[in-house]
């Protein structure tokens, strides 16, 4: 399989004031394949959510290069925000149509991919509402359906399911990895969870506390539909939990 | 269930009814006053009529700089300079370049016009960096995501944004811009408007008091009908 994102040597350091810096994240090497799951796990502070921002091109200042894959543009990304990052002046159709609208698709077109979104997260009665009358489960909803409806290569997705309750976490996960398994496109997300990791992930790339660092990259071979209460899932989230846990 | 667009600016029919009613209000009563107090109703309509459309003029060129101020300087480095040369300028007393006008541009609807702009713009301009620096910092980032042209990224997101500080910016713009607009039109001495009216008159306190009544419920009937509903309609549509 090609690699449709690589990173060689990516730093980042943030300037604290005209004396101090703050280096975040050290020589990252990482070689990402196209179709995976990719999951970026580390604690808090440790740069996932700068290493997503650098991978996605939100971030520009930073020292080493990240290279796309031959047939990559800028417009395959879309990116899934942690607190949905919804337009509160626009409607749910308005707001999963965004992007479509930047790509100056015809009307026909976008209503076609809106409402296709609409169904496949059952948001269609909610079409009209404004993201303040929603759950923040069905605003994540929106906020995945965006990400979607433009037919993207690469998702980039920060802690997307980390403000929603357990239960609704869950139901949406699953969702998204059988939309996922139907379309196969590249999925590069952080997440600081260990069990959402193993859940989802095909690799599990594990960062260490500031400056962040790749401790260790894990393959997850464990077949789908994930069981968490097999000696495997247990195994492997024992190993994870020693690298990520402090020391 | 669908649930209805809420983007409207009338919550009701009969919202929209008392408003326009409202309209009608201090027309009655200026036609009223005029009667009364044998003074040409045409003169007071046409004084008023001249006075709106300077200060609608004013308020149209103060808009359109202000905001494209707002969209160059409310961010980065440009900010860092320019804000605070902005905040000393707008600290400058207006009227004390309104000589200077006069000298330029005589005794006419543009020294008027000019000297209205500098005082309706800054409320505006700043109300608008307000609002622009408020903006969250993930729907930037949703923005750059989505790869928006130049055209689109103004249109489709920096101007919903910037809406509630333009809409808040206008009402205290205008309410310092009718302050100005009667006292200017007085000390450069123009033959037509409010300023020329009230100056007229200024010798009889019964007509100087309900004309200022008048006045004032134009501007409130004003309010009422355009502004607070939009005031109303963009906080609606910003909650979260």
């Amino acid at each position: 399989m090609s690699a449709i994102l690589t990173l060689k040597n990516v730093s980042k350091t943030f300037q604290q004031n005209h004396k101090e810096q703050l280096v975040v994240l050290k020589n990252i090497n990482l070689e990402i394949v196209a179709g995976e799951f990719f999951v970026i796990l580390g604690p808090s502070g440790s740069g996932k959510s700068t290493l997503l921002r650098i991978m996605s091109g939100l971030e520009t200042k930073y020292e080493g290069k990240v290279e796309y894959g031959n047939d990559i543009k800028p417009t395959d990304f879309s990116f899934v925000f942690q607190h949905f990052a919804l337009f509160p002046w626009l409607t749910v159709f308005e707001n999963i149509a965004f992007n479509l609208r930047a790509r100056h698709l015809p009307d026909n077109k976008i209503k076609e991919r809106t409402e296709r979104e609409l169904k496949r997260f059952n948001l269609k009665h909610f079409s009209n509402s404004y993201p303040k009358e929603l759950s923040g489960g069905m605003k994540q909803r929106v906020g995945i359906a965006r990400a979607i409806a433009t037919n993207p290569k690469i998702i980039f997705m920060d802690e997307p399911f980390s403000e929603l309750d357990s239960f609704t976490a869950q139901n949406l996960r699953q969702e998204f990895l059988s939309i996922w398994k139907e379309q196969h496109q590249t999925i590069i997300m952080v997440t600081h969870l260990i069990d959402e990791a193993l859940e989802l992930a095909d690799r599990i790339a594990v960062l260490t506390p500031r400056p962040g660092k790749i401790e260790k990259i894990v393959t997850n071979t464990l077949s789908r539909p994930r069981n968490k209460r097999i000696q495997d899932f247990f195994k492997l989230e024992d190993e994870l939990y020693k690298l990520v846990a402090p020391n | 269930m669908t649930i209805k667009r809420r983007n409207i600016i009338y919550l009701s029919r009969l919202h929209i009814f008392i408003t326009i009613g409202i309209i009608f209000i201090p027309f009655v009563f200026l036609l009223f006053f005029s009667q009364y107090a044998k003074i040409s109703t045409a003169q007071l309509f046409a004084s008023l009529f001249i006075s709106f459309l300077r200060l609608s003029l004013a308020y149209l060129i103060a808009t359109l700089l202000a905001w494209i101020c707002a969209i160059l300087f409310y961010r980065g480095r440009r900010a860092l300079i320019a804000l605070p040369i902005f905040d000393v300028l707008q600290s400058f007393p207006t009227f004390a370049a309104l000589p200077l006008a006069v000298y330029l541009w005589g005794q006419s609807t543009t020294t008027i016009v000019i000297f209205l702009v500098l005082t309706i713009i800054w409320p505006i301009f700043f109300s608008l960096i307000s609002s622009l620096k408020l903006m969250r910092k993930d729907w930037e980032e949703v923005a750059a995501i989505a790869k928006l042209s130049s055209l689109d990224y103004i249109r489709r997101f920096l101007w919903p944004v910037s809406l509630p500080g333009l809409i808040t910016g206008s009402i205290i713009g205008l309410g310092e811009g009718w302050e100005a607009l009667v006292a200017t039109e007085i000390i450069v001495n123009i033959k037509t408007g409010l300023g020329s009216f009230f100056s007229s008159y200024s010798h009889d306190s019964f007509i100087t008091i309900f004309g200022i009544i008048g006045l004032l419920l134009f501007i409130f009937s004003i309010n009422k009908l355009l502004w607070l509903p939009l005031l109303e309609r963009s906080h609606r549509l910003m909650e979260e």
